[in-house]
Protein backbone atom coordinates (compact mmCIF):
# COMPACT_ATOMS: atom_id res chain seq x y z
CA UNK A 1 0.00 0.00 0.00
CA UNK A 2 1.73 3.32 -1.20
CA UNK A 3 0.64 6.54 1.18
CA UNK A 4 1.44 9.50 -0.60
CA UNK A 5 -0.36 12.35 1.43
CA UNK A 6 2.17 13.38 4.27
CA UNK A 7 -0.76 13.85 6.69
CA UNK A 8 -1.85 10.40 5.88
CA UNK A 9 1.25 9.03 6.78
CA UNK A 10 1.81 10.96 10.00
CA UNK A 11 -1.57 9.69 11.31
CA UNK A 12 -0.64 6.21 10.16
CA UNK A 13 2.23 6.29 11.81
CA UNK A 14 0.74 7.38 14.78
CA UNK A 15 -1.36 4.88 14.39
CA UNK A 16 1.20 2.26 14.31
CA UNK A 17 2.90 3.83 17.55
CA UNK A 18 -0.20 3.88 19.31
CA UNK A 19 -0.42 0.09 18.18
CA UNK A 20 2.85 -1.03 19.07
CA UNK A 21 2.69 0.68 22.89
CA UNK A 22 -1.21 -0.48 23.45
CA UNK A 23 -0.10 -3.12 25.64
CA UNK A 24 2.29 -0.99 27.52
CA UNK A 25 -0.89 1.76 27.88
CA UNK A 26 -3.36 -0.82 29.02
CA UNK A 27 -1.12 -1.86 31.82
CA UNK A 28 -0.63 1.55 32.82
CA UNK A 29 -2.76 4.09 31.39
CA UNK A 30 -1.75 6.78 33.50
CA UNK A 31 2.27 6.66 31.95
CA UNK A 32 1.10 6.63 28.86
CA UNK A 33 -1.42 9.48 28.75
CA UNK A 34 1.20 11.08 30.68
CA UNK A 35 3.14 12.29 27.57
CA UNK A 36 0.06 14.61 26.09
CA UNK A 37 -1.85 16.90 27.33
CA UNK A 38 -5.89 16.64 27.81
CA UNK A 39 -5.66 19.37 24.91
CA UNK A 40 -3.36 17.31 22.88
CA UNK A 41 -5.48 13.96 23.47
CA UNK A 42 -8.65 15.63 22.61
CA UNK A 43 -6.95 16.75 18.95
CA UNK A 44 -5.68 13.21 17.92
CA UNK A 45 -8.88 11.73 19.21
CA UNK A 46 -10.53 13.94 16.64
CA UNK A 47 -7.52 13.46 14.40
CA UNK A 48 -8.66 9.89 14.08
CA UNK A 49 -12.06 10.33 14.08
CA UNK A 50 -11.98 12.34 10.57
CA UNK A 51 -9.34 10.09 8.92
CA UNK A 52 -11.59 7.10 9.85
CA UNK A 53 -14.70 8.93 8.32
CA UNK A 54 -13.16 9.86 5.55
CA UNK A 55 -11.54 6.70 5.07
CA UNK A 56 -14.08 4.47 6.51
CA UNK A 57 -12.80 1.29 3.87
CA UNK A 58 -9.76 1.31 6.37
CA UNK A 59 -11.71 -0.92 9.22
CA UNK A 60 -13.18 -3.50 6.40
CA UNK A 61 -9.01 -3.42 5.76
CA UNK A 62 -8.55 -3.90 9.42
CA UNK A 63 -11.13 -6.48 9.76
CA UNK A 64 -9.74 -8.76 6.98
CA UNK A 65 -6.51 -8.85 7.99
CA UNK A 66 -7.71 -9.52 11.81
CA UNK A 67 -9.65 -12.86 10.09
CA UNK A 68 -6.44 -14.04 7.53
CA UNK A 69 -4.33 -13.80 10.97
CA UNK A 70 -7.42 -15.78 12.78
CA UNK A 71 -7.52 -18.09 10.13
CA UNK A 72 -3.58 -18.58 9.71
CA UNK A 73 -3.66 -19.46 13.08
CA UNK A 74 -6.31 -22.07 13.03
CA UNK A 75 -4.91 -23.53 10.04
CA UNK A 76 -1.32 -23.36 12.14
CA UNK A 77 -3.13 -24.92 15.37
CA UNK A 78 -4.79 -27.42 13.11
CA UNK A 79 -1.82 -28.56 11.05
CA UNK A 80 0.27 -28.86 14.54
CA UNK A 81 -2.45 -31.74 15.71
CA UNK A 82 -2.23 -33.31 12.18
CA UNK A 83 1.99 -33.65 12.69
CA UNK A 84 1.63 -36.66 15.23
CA UNK A 85 0.45 -39.00 12.86
CA UNK A 86 2.47 -40.71 10.30
CA UNK A 87 1.54 -39.62 6.37
CA UNK A 88 -0.30 -42.24 4.68
CA UNK A 89 2.47 -44.48 3.16
CA UNK A 90 2.88 -47.40 0.31
CA UNK A 91 2.63 -49.52 3.78
CA UNK A 92 -0.79 -48.50 4.58
CA UNK A 93 -3.87 -50.31 3.58
CA UNK A 94 -6.31 -48.23 1.26
CA UNK A 95 -9.63 -48.51 0.21
CA UNK A 96 -10.77 -45.62 -2.47
CA UNK A 97 -8.37 -43.31 -4.76
CA UNK A 98 -5.14 -42.91 -2.52
CA UNK A 99 -5.22 -39.32 -4.02
CA UNK A 100 -8.75 -38.43 -2.55
CA UNK A 101 -8.82 -34.97 -1.52
CA UNK A 102 -10.28 -36.47 2.13
CA UNK A 103 -8.62 -39.46 3.87
CA UNK A 104 -10.01 -40.97 6.97
CA UNK A 105 -7.77 -42.96 8.90
CA UNK A 106 -9.29 -45.73 11.67
CA UNK A 107 -7.08 -47.09 13.88
CA UNK A 108 -9.09 -50.09 15.02
CA UNK A 109 -9.20 -53.46 16.59
CA UNK A 110 -10.26 -56.87 15.04
CA UNK A 111 -12.06 -57.63 18.67
CA UNK A 112 -13.53 -54.54 19.64
CA UNK A 113 -17.59 -54.64 19.06
CA UNK A 114 -17.47 -51.03 18.61
CA UNK A 115 -14.66 -51.38 15.82
CA UNK A 116 -16.87 -54.19 14.48
CA UNK A 117 -20.00 -51.69 14.22
CA UNK A 118 -17.84 -49.03 12.64
CA UNK A 119 -16.16 -51.00 9.78
CA UNK A 120 -19.77 -51.31 9.14
CA UNK A 121 -20.65 -47.89 9.24
CA UNK A 122 -17.21 -46.79 7.15
CA UNK A 123 -18.03 -49.38 4.39
CA UNK A 124 -21.51 -47.50 4.18
CA UNK A 125 -19.91 -44.10 3.73
CA UNK A 126 -17.50 -45.73 1.53
CA UNK A 127 -20.11 -46.66 -0.53
CA UNK A 128 -21.33 -43.06 -1.12
CA UNK A 129 -18.19 -41.25 -1.17
CA UNK A 130 -15.79 -43.39 -3.03
CA UNK A 131 -17.37 -43.43 -6.44
CA UNK A 132 -16.55 -40.02 -6.53
CA UNK A 133 -12.73 -40.35 -5.48
CA UNK A 134 -12.85 -37.91 -2.70
CA UNK A 135 -12.75 -40.17 0.06
CA UNK A 136 -9.99 -42.69 1.01
CA UNK A 137 -10.23 -44.89 4.03
CA UNK A 138 -7.38 -46.20 5.24
CA UNK A 139 -6.75 -48.84 8.02
CA UNK A 140 -4.25 -48.76 10.76
CA UNK A 141 -3.77 -51.47 13.83
CA UNK A 142 -4.47 -50.86 17.24
CA UNK A 143 -4.93 -53.81 19.21
CA UNK A 144 -5.54 -53.43 22.53
CA UNK A 145 -3.66 -56.44 24.53
CA UNK A 146 -4.83 -55.26 27.67
CA UNK A 147 -8.44 -56.26 26.80
CA UNK A 148 -8.33 -57.94 23.91
CA UNK A 149 -5.58 -60.57 23.89
CA UNK A 150 -6.49 -62.36 20.54
CA UNK A 151 -6.15 -59.05 18.46
CA UNK A 152 -2.95 -58.81 17.59
CA UNK A 153 -2.84 -62.15 16.11
CA UNK A 154 -5.89 -61.35 14.16
CA UNK A 155 -3.73 -58.28 13.15
CA UNK A 156 -1.12 -60.65 11.55
CA UNK A 157 -3.46 -62.59 10.07
CA UNK A 158 -5.12 -59.66 8.16
CA UNK A 159 -1.03 -58.77 7.29
CA UNK A 160 -0.79 -62.17 5.89
CA UNK A 161 -3.53 -61.68 3.76
CA UNK A 162 -2.20 -58.36 2.25
CA UNK A 163 1.36 -60.17 1.87
CA UNK A 164 -0.35 -62.77 -0.24
CA UNK A 165 -2.86 -60.72 -2.08
CA UNK A 166 -2.30 -57.11 -2.13
CA UNK A 167 -4.22 -54.49 -1.05
CA UNK A 168 -7.13 -55.92 -2.38
CA UNK A 169 -7.26 -59.17 -0.22
CA UNK A 170 -6.63 -56.88 2.85
CA UNK A 171 -10.18 -55.35 2.86
CA UNK A 172 -11.40 -58.51 2.07
CA UNK A 173 -10.06 -60.50 5.05
CA UNK A 174 -10.40 -57.93 7.36
CA UNK A 175 -14.58 -57.62 6.08
CA UNK A 176 -14.95 -61.17 6.79
CA UNK A 177 -13.32 -61.23 9.51
CA UNK A 178 -15.07 -58.40 11.62
CA UNK A 179 -18.27 -60.21 9.98
CA UNK A 180 -17.67 -63.38 11.70
CA UNK A 181 -15.99 -62.47 15.08
CA UNK A 182 -18.16 -62.44 17.69
CA UNK A 183 -15.83 -59.78 19.39
CA UNK A 184 -14.02 -59.51 23.14
CA UNK A 185 -11.83 -62.70 22.37
CA UNK A 186 -14.67 -64.72 21.52
CA UNK A 187 -12.93 -65.63 18.06
CA UNK A 188 -11.27 -68.88 17.49
CA UNK A 189 -8.53 -68.58 16.19
CA UNK A 190 -8.69 -71.69 14.38
CA UNK A 191 -10.64 -69.95 12.22
CA UNK A 192 -8.22 -67.83 10.93
CA UNK A 193 -6.73 -70.34 8.10
CA UNK A 194 -10.94 -70.97 6.99
CA UNK A 195 -11.17 -66.98 6.42
CA UNK A 196 -8.20 -66.85 4.56
CA UNK A 197 -9.67 -69.76 2.38
CA UNK A 198 -13.10 -67.96 2.38
CA UNK A 199 -11.96 -64.52 0.88
CA UNK A 200 -9.96 -66.94 -1.97
CA UNK A 201 -6.23 -66.79 -0.58
CA UNK A 202 -3.88 -70.15 -0.37
CA UNK A 203 -4.44 -71.35 3.48
CA UNK A 204 -1.44 -73.47 3.33
CA UNK A 205 1.00 -70.38 2.69
CA UNK A 206 -1.48 -68.52 4.93
CA UNK A 207 -0.75 -70.48 7.82
CA UNK A 208 2.87 -70.82 7.33
CA UNK A 209 3.02 -66.93 7.51
CA UNK A 210 0.59 -67.37 10.57
CA UNK A 211 3.32 -68.90 12.53
CA UNK A 212 5.33 -66.62 15.25
CA UNK A 213 4.83 -65.35 17.98
CA UNK A 214 2.13 -63.86 19.83
CA UNK A 215 3.70 -60.32 19.29
CA UNK A 216 2.62 -60.49 15.40
CA UNK A 217 5.22 -62.59 14.00
CA UNK A 218 6.63 -61.21 10.70
CA UNK A 219 4.69 -58.41 11.20
CA UNK A 220 4.94 -57.52 14.50
CA UNK A 221 7.21 -54.21 14.17
CA UNK A 222 4.43 -53.19 11.31
CA UNK A 223 1.67 -53.57 13.82
CA UNK A 224 3.77 -52.04 16.66
CA UNK A 225 4.36 -48.65 14.63
CA UNK A 226 0.97 -48.54 13.81
CA UNK A 227 0.51 -49.06 17.73
CA UNK A 228 2.67 -45.80 18.33
CA UNK A 229 1.05 -43.85 15.80
CA UNK A 230 -2.60 -44.07 17.12
CA UNK A 231 -1.09 -43.11 20.47
CA UNK A 232 1.34 -40.88 18.99
CA UNK A 233 -1.59 -38.87 17.46
CA UNK A 234 -4.08 -38.86 20.77
CA UNK A 235 -5.74 -42.40 20.29
CA UNK A 236 -6.67 -43.64 23.48
CA UNK A 237 -9.11 -46.19 22.37
CA UNK A 238 -11.02 -47.95 19.65
CA UNK A 239 -12.21 -47.34 17.33
CA UNK A 240 -9.75 -43.66 16.65
CA UNK A 241 -10.15 -42.11 13.73
CA UNK A 242 -8.43 -39.12 11.72
CA UNK A 243 -10.27 -37.48 8.90
CA UNK A 244 -7.68 -35.26 7.46
CA UNK A 245 -8.39 -33.22 3.99
CA UNK A 246 -5.20 -31.92 1.58
CA UNK A 247 -4.92 -28.39 3.84
CA UNK A 248 -3.96 -31.03 6.45
CA UNK A 249 -6.45 -29.93 8.84
CA UNK A 250 -7.56 -33.07 10.68
CA UNK A 251 -10.45 -34.10 12.88
CA UNK A 252 -9.90 -36.47 15.78
CA UNK A 253 -12.94 -38.30 15.98
CA UNK A 254 -13.51 -41.31 19.12
CA UNK A 255 -15.34 -44.24 19.15
CA UNK A 256 -17.98 -45.67 16.77
CA UNK A 257 -19.50 -42.30 15.22
CA UNK A 258 -22.74 -42.90 13.53
CA UNK A 259 -22.63 -42.81 9.81
CA UNK A 260 -24.32 -39.17 9.79
CA UNK A 261 -21.90 -37.60 12.23
CA UNK A 262 -19.14 -39.07 9.92
CA UNK A 263 -20.48 -37.86 6.79
CA UNK A 264 -21.04 -34.43 7.95
CA UNK A 265 -17.45 -34.25 9.34
CA UNK A 266 -16.09 -35.65 5.77
CA UNK A 267 -18.50 -33.04 4.10
CA UNK A 268 -17.15 -30.08 6.18
CA UNK A 269 -13.34 -31.40 5.42
CA UNK A 270 -14.15 -31.36 1.86
CA UNK A 271 -15.70 -28.06 2.03
CA UNK A 272 -12.45 -26.58 2.52
CA UNK A 273 -10.99 -27.88 -0.40
CA UNK B 1 -43.03 -39.71 51.00
CA UNK B 2 -40.51 -39.22 48.04
CA UNK B 3 -43.40 -39.33 46.14
CA UNK B 4 -45.08 -37.13 47.69
CA UNK B 5 -41.97 -34.70 47.91
CA UNK B 6 -41.41 -35.33 44.23
CA UNK B 7 -44.91 -34.39 42.97
CA UNK B 8 -44.82 -31.27 45.29
CA UNK B 9 -41.62 -30.21 43.35
CA UNK B 10 -42.43 -30.88 40.22
CA UNK B 11 -45.95 -29.77 40.07
CA UNK B 12 -44.41 -26.25 39.28
CA UNK B 13 -43.45 -26.00 36.12
CA UNK B 14 -40.56 -23.73 36.86
CA UNK B 15 -38.58 -26.98 38.37
CA UNK B 16 -39.46 -29.46 35.30
CA UNK B 17 -37.94 -27.30 32.79
CA UNK B 18 -34.98 -26.87 35.09
CA UNK B 19 -34.75 -30.48 35.40
CA UNK B 20 -35.78 -31.42 31.78
CA UNK B 21 -32.68 -28.75 30.47
CA UNK B 22 -30.26 -29.88 32.99
CA UNK B 23 -31.33 -33.96 31.61
CA UNK B 24 -30.75 -33.10 28.16
CA UNK B 25 -27.70 -30.85 28.86
CA UNK B 26 -26.29 -33.45 30.92
CA UNK B 27 -27.18 -36.04 27.84
CA UNK B 28 -25.76 -34.46 25.33
CA UNK B 29 -22.45 -33.86 27.07
CA UNK B 30 -22.09 -37.16 27.47
CA UNK B 31 -22.85 -38.12 23.89
CA UNK B 32 -19.96 -35.66 23.29
CA UNK B 33 -17.39 -36.12 26.72
CA UNK B 34 -15.28 -38.79 24.35
CA UNK B 35 -14.80 -36.35 21.82
CA UNK B 36 -14.56 -32.79 23.35
CA UNK B 37 -11.22 -31.79 21.23
CA UNK B 38 -13.74 -32.25 18.08
CA UNK B 39 -16.46 -30.58 19.40
CA UNK B 40 -14.38 -27.55 20.32
CA UNK B 41 -12.47 -27.73 16.86
CA UNK B 42 -16.19 -27.37 14.91
CA UNK B 43 -17.39 -24.87 17.47
CA UNK B 44 -14.50 -23.05 16.95
CA UNK B 45 -13.96 -23.33 13.35
CA UNK B 46 -13.49 -20.40 11.30
CA UNK B 47 -14.47 -21.20 8.14
CA UNK B 48 -17.54 -23.28 8.76
CA UNK B 49 -20.81 -22.27 8.20
CA UNK B 50 -23.04 -22.54 11.14
CA UNK B 51 -25.11 -24.69 9.66
CA UNK B 52 -22.39 -26.99 9.01
CA UNK B 53 -21.56 -27.12 12.69
CA UNK B 54 -25.04 -27.60 14.21
CA UNK B 55 -25.56 -30.81 11.73
CA UNK B 56 -22.12 -31.70 13.40
CA UNK B 57 -22.87 -31.31 16.80
CA UNK B 58 -26.23 -32.65 16.63
CA UNK B 59 -25.34 -35.76 14.70
CA UNK B 60 -22.60 -36.81 17.20
CA UNK B 61 -25.57 -37.05 19.74
CA UNK B 62 -26.29 -39.86 18.00
CA UNK B 63 -23.35 -41.75 18.83
CA UNK B 64 -25.67 -42.72 21.94
CA UNK B 65 -26.50 -45.81 19.41
CA UNK B 66 -23.29 -46.60 18.42
CA UNK B 67 -20.43 -45.91 21.08
CA UNK B 68 -22.10 -47.08 23.43
CA UNK B 69 -23.34 -50.26 24.72
CA UNK B 70 -27.24 -51.11 26.07
CA UNK B 71 -26.23 -50.75 29.45
CA UNK B 72 -23.73 -47.81 29.43
CA UNK B 73 -26.18 -45.90 27.01
CA UNK B 74 -29.18 -46.65 29.56
CA UNK B 75 -27.21 -45.64 32.20
CA UNK B 76 -26.14 -42.34 30.72
CA UNK B 77 -30.18 -41.91 30.19
CA UNK B 78 -30.72 -42.58 33.66
CA UNK B 79 -28.07 -40.96 34.82
CA UNK B 80 -29.31 -37.04 32.75
CA UNK B 81 -32.69 -37.95 34.22
CA UNK B 82 -31.64 -37.68 37.75
CA UNK B 83 -29.04 -35.60 37.39
CA UNK B 84 -31.83 -32.70 36.64
CA UNK B 85 -34.17 -34.49 38.97
CA UNK B 86 -31.32 -33.48 41.54
CA UNK B 87 -30.76 -30.14 40.53
CA UNK B 88 -34.31 -29.25 40.44
CA UNK B 89 -35.25 -30.64 44.11
CA UNK B 90 -31.57 -29.13 45.65
CA UNK B 91 -32.40 -25.80 44.31
CA UNK B 92 -36.01 -26.46 45.55
CA UNK B 93 -35.15 -27.39 48.59
CA UNK B 94 -32.40 -24.49 48.65
CA UNK B 95 -34.74 -22.15 48.02
CA UNK B 96 -37.38 -23.15 50.27
CA UNK B 97 -35.29 -23.33 53.40
CA UNK B 98 -33.57 -20.07 52.26
CA UNK B 99 -36.80 -18.46 52.36
CA UNK B 100 -37.90 -19.51 56.06
CA UNK B 101 -34.56 -18.44 57.15
CA UNK B 102 -33.21 -21.94 57.61
CA UNK B 103 -29.64 -23.57 57.64
CA UNK B 104 -30.64 -26.74 57.33
CA UNK B 105 -31.13 -26.75 53.44
CA UNK B 106 -27.33 -25.32 53.12
CA UNK B 107 -26.63 -28.94 55.00
CA UNK B 108 -28.71 -30.85 52.79
CA UNK B 109 -27.47 -28.40 49.69
CA UNK B 110 -23.58 -29.69 50.55
CA UNK B 111 -24.62 -33.20 51.13
CA UNK B 112 -26.49 -34.03 48.07
CA UNK B 113 -23.96 -32.17 45.78
CA UNK B 114 -21.60 -34.87 47.10
CA UNK B 115 -23.97 -37.43 45.29
CA UNK B 116 -23.87 -35.35 42.45
CA UNK B 117 -20.14 -35.35 41.78
CA UNK B 118 -19.80 -38.58 42.64
CA UNK B 119 -22.81 -39.84 40.16
CA UNK B 120 -20.89 -38.10 37.79
CA UNK B 121 -18.51 -40.64 37.96
CA UNK B 122 -20.78 -42.83 35.91
CA UNK B 123 -20.60 -40.93 32.71
CA UNK B 124 -18.42 -42.21 29.93
CA UNK B 125 -18.32 -43.27 26.57
CA UNK B 126 -17.58 -47.50 26.29
CA UNK B 127 -15.62 -47.67 23.41
CA UNK B 128 -12.91 -49.97 23.52
CA UNK B 129 -10.11 -48.81 26.02
CA UNK B 130 -10.97 -45.57 26.74
CA UNK B 131 -10.90 -46.42 30.23
CA UNK B 132 -7.79 -48.74 29.95
CA UNK B 133 -6.00 -45.81 28.07
CA UNK B 134 -6.96 -42.92 29.49
CA UNK B 135 -4.27 -40.55 30.13
CA UNK B 136 -5.71 -39.56 33.91
CA UNK B 137 -6.90 -43.07 34.49
CA UNK B 138 -2.91 -44.47 33.83
CA UNK B 139 -1.31 -42.07 35.94
CA UNK B 140 -3.78 -42.70 38.72
CA UNK B 141 -2.69 -46.51 38.13
CA UNK B 142 -6.35 -47.58 37.62
CA UNK B 143 -5.88 -48.10 34.07
CA UNK B 144 -4.77 -52.16 34.80
CA UNK B 145 -7.05 -52.25 38.11
CA UNK B 146 -10.25 -51.43 35.20
CA UNK B 147 -9.35 -54.39 33.42
CA UNK B 148 -9.73 -56.81 36.44
CA UNK B 149 -13.67 -55.45 36.99
CA UNK B 150 -15.70 -58.04 35.39
CA UNK B 151 -17.56 -55.27 33.31
CA UNK B 152 -14.70 -53.45 32.09
CA UNK B 153 -15.42 -50.05 34.10
CA UNK B 154 -19.20 -50.16 33.01
CA UNK B 155 -19.86 -50.84 36.50
CA UNK B 156 -19.36 -46.87 37.14
CA UNK B 157 -22.36 -46.00 35.10
CA UNK B 158 -24.38 -48.25 37.63
CA UNK B 159 -22.51 -46.84 40.66
CA UNK B 160 -23.04 -43.44 38.81
CA UNK B 161 -27.06 -44.41 39.12
CA UNK B 162 -27.26 -45.91 42.61
CA UNK B 163 -25.10 -42.26 44.05
CA UNK B 164 -27.61 -40.25 42.14
CA UNK B 165 -30.76 -41.82 43.28
CA UNK B 166 -29.22 -41.90 46.68
CA UNK B 167 -28.69 -38.13 46.63
CA UNK B 168 -32.35 -37.37 45.33
CA UNK B 169 -33.61 -39.64 48.28
CA UNK B 170 -31.87 -37.58 50.68
CA UNK B 171 -33.02 -34.15 49.41
CA UNK B 172 -36.28 -35.47 49.06
CA UNK B 173 -36.54 -36.63 52.66
CA UNK B 174 -35.49 -32.97 53.57
CA UNK B 175 -38.68 -31.48 51.99
CA UNK B 176 -40.84 -34.09 53.72
CA UNK B 177 -40.19 -33.01 57.20
CA UNK B 178 -41.62 -29.87 58.63
CA UNK B 179 -39.67 -26.91 58.93
CA UNK B 180 -39.79 -26.53 62.81
CA UNK B 181 -37.37 -25.01 65.18
CA UNK B 182 -36.00 -28.16 67.21
CA UNK B 183 -36.16 -28.13 71.04
CA UNK B 184 -32.63 -28.99 72.35
CA UNK B 185 -32.36 -29.81 75.92
CA UNK B 186 -28.86 -28.94 77.53
CA UNK B 187 -28.96 -29.89 81.01
CA UNK B 188 -31.60 -32.40 82.83
CA UNK B 189 -33.48 -30.48 85.54
CA UNK B 190 -32.54 -32.22 89.17
CA UNK B 191 -34.73 -32.60 92.26
CA UNK B 192 -33.94 -33.31 95.79
CA UNK B 193 -37.07 -34.00 97.31
CA UNK B 194 -35.81 -34.33 101.13
CA UNK B 195 -35.98 -30.55 100.79
CA UNK B 196 -39.24 -30.45 100.82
Amino acid sequence: MKIKNPVKQLIVAFALSLALVMPAWADDQSKATAHFSAEQNTEIEGIIHTYLLAHPEVITEAMQKLQDQEKQAEDQRLSEAAKGVKPVNAEDHIRGDVNAAVKVIEFSDFECPFCKGFHATMEQVMTDYEKDGKVAWVYRHFPLDQIHSKARKEAQAAECAAEQGGNKAFWAYADRLFEIAPSNNRLDLAQLPIVAKDTGLDQAKFETCLQGDQRGGKFAAHIEANEQDAMASGGTGTPYSLVINSKGHIFPVNGAMPADAVKAIIDAALKEE
Amino acid sequence: MIVQALAQVFSRGWYVALAAMIALATFVLTTWLGNLGLVWQIATSQWLPIADKVKILLALIGSISTNFTIFSASCAIAIAILFGMNIAVITYVFREHRRLGSQSGQIVTATSLGGLVGGLFGIGCAACGTFVLSPALAFLGAGTLITLLPFGGEEFGALGVGLLSLSLVMSTRRIGQPMLCQVTLLTQPTFNTKEY
